[in-house]
């Protein structure tokens, strides 16, 4: 018993299932309560990456008000060469889930009307309704700022 | 960017009252879009009405380094072949900030446009304002325009098609749907789309 107490846990699984964005709206967010901080990103996006501890340590921070989801955008055909590889070096703690990236403009507005498909993009839920979207780079004050807005630290 | 935000938001703020104006920024279909005069890698300066016998043209904007950009060179000359002979060249822009990105530079346009023997102009927008007065965001961002008397108007904006990664599974090829339809005198069905690609590298303050 102590033996498997003791066991590493990973944070990341080594593989990454793809998922279309309305499944995944359906089954994680539109279900969620508290805060879900959504941030577009993709491996070979450098301002995404270089932001990518910005929401690991929001996601520290949020405890039990919530999570960060990390929403990968490579291409369909590079997910185990690119972001699998990527992911097992950085081990992120926040969740991540790799969306289709066949017929963007099916679902682009779904996630918000003014976004362009620009990435970095960064949606908050709060109890699985959107209540913030920015198009482009955060700092972790910005952040901070959005999520205190929505649902304040005691 | 987020100069471009900020700005953007404060903008927003003043016309709290108007807000409309705040999702109008950029060019919407229908609207006239302004000529321009860039430097192309041949080292010539080029304006959309030197394209004497264009009917219209394709406006592309690209770059060097991003993923979405390469995926799609092979598709923006074979739109070029197609429809040049028609009336509608493409000509490409880059609009990054070679200070943020050092791959998009002007040398590295000439290297790559060599490299993938590009058929069509491809210009260097170095301050940026072109872009920004299209409301192109990311690359590639397509605008088709048809000449109308010396007017070039705006019938198209957005993806080239709807797959990046795989062509052999594209199932929409907008651009091309949109000139067609142009060329045959009919509305453009599908006047807009978007897509994922990587957010245009503005300059910082």
């Amino acid at each position: 018993m102590m033996f498997l107490i003791t066991l590493p846990t990973y944070a990341q699984s080594p593989t990454l299932k793809t998922i279309g964005f309305d499944t995944f709206f359906s089954d994680t967010i539109s279900k969620s309560s508290g805060i879900i901080v959504l941030n577009f990103w993709a491996t070979w996006c450098k301002p995404c990456v270089a932001e990518l501890p910005t929401f690991e340590e929001a996601n520290t921070k949020l405890k039990e008000r919530g999570q960060v989801i990390l929403a990968n955008l490579d291409f369909n055909s590079q997910v185990d060469k690119l972001v699998v590889p990527f992911l097992e070096k950085r081990k992120f703690n926040s969740k991540v889930v790799h969306i289709d990236s066949a017929n963007p403009d099916a679902w682009i507005n779904k996630v918000d009307s003014n976004w362009s498909g620009a990435i970095p993009a960064t949606v908050i839920y709060f109890n699985g309704e959107k209540r913030f979207f920015h198009e482009g780079e955060m700092t972790g004050e910005e952040l901070n700022k959005a999520i205190e807005l929505i649902a304040p630290s005691k | 960017m987020k100069t471009h935000t900020q700005s953007f938001a404060t903008l927003c703020m003043v016309l709290l009252s108007a807000t409309m104006l705040c999702f109008t920024t950029g060019y919407q279909v229908g609207d006239e879009g302004r000529d321009f005069s860039l430097k192309n890698i041949d080292g010539k300066m080029l304006s959309m009405k030197d394209m004497k016998d264009a009917k219209g043209v394709i406006l592309v904007f690209t770059c060097n380094h991003c993923p979405f950009s390469k995926a799609y060179e092979e598709r923006i000359i074979a739109l070029d072949k197609k429809y040049a002979p028609l009336g509608y060249p493409v000509i490409a822009i880059n609009p990054n900030d070679k200070t943020r990105e050092p791959e998009d530079s002007f040398e590295n346009m000439q290297i790559r446009a060599k490299e993938k023997g590009f058929s069509f102009p491809y210009l260097y927008d170095e301050t940026q304002e072109i872009a920004q007065s299209y409301g192109a965001t990311r690359t590639p961002h397509v605008y088709v325009l048809k000449k109308e008397g010396a007017k070039f108007i705006v019938k198209y904006i957005g993806a080239i098609d709807d797959n990046s990664d795989e062509p052999e599974k594209v199932t929409a090829k907008y651009a091309e749907n949109a000139v067609d339809a142009l060329l045959a005198n009919k509305a453009v069905a599908t006047p807009e789309t978007k897509a994922i690609g990587c957010g245009i590298k503005w300059k910082a303050q």
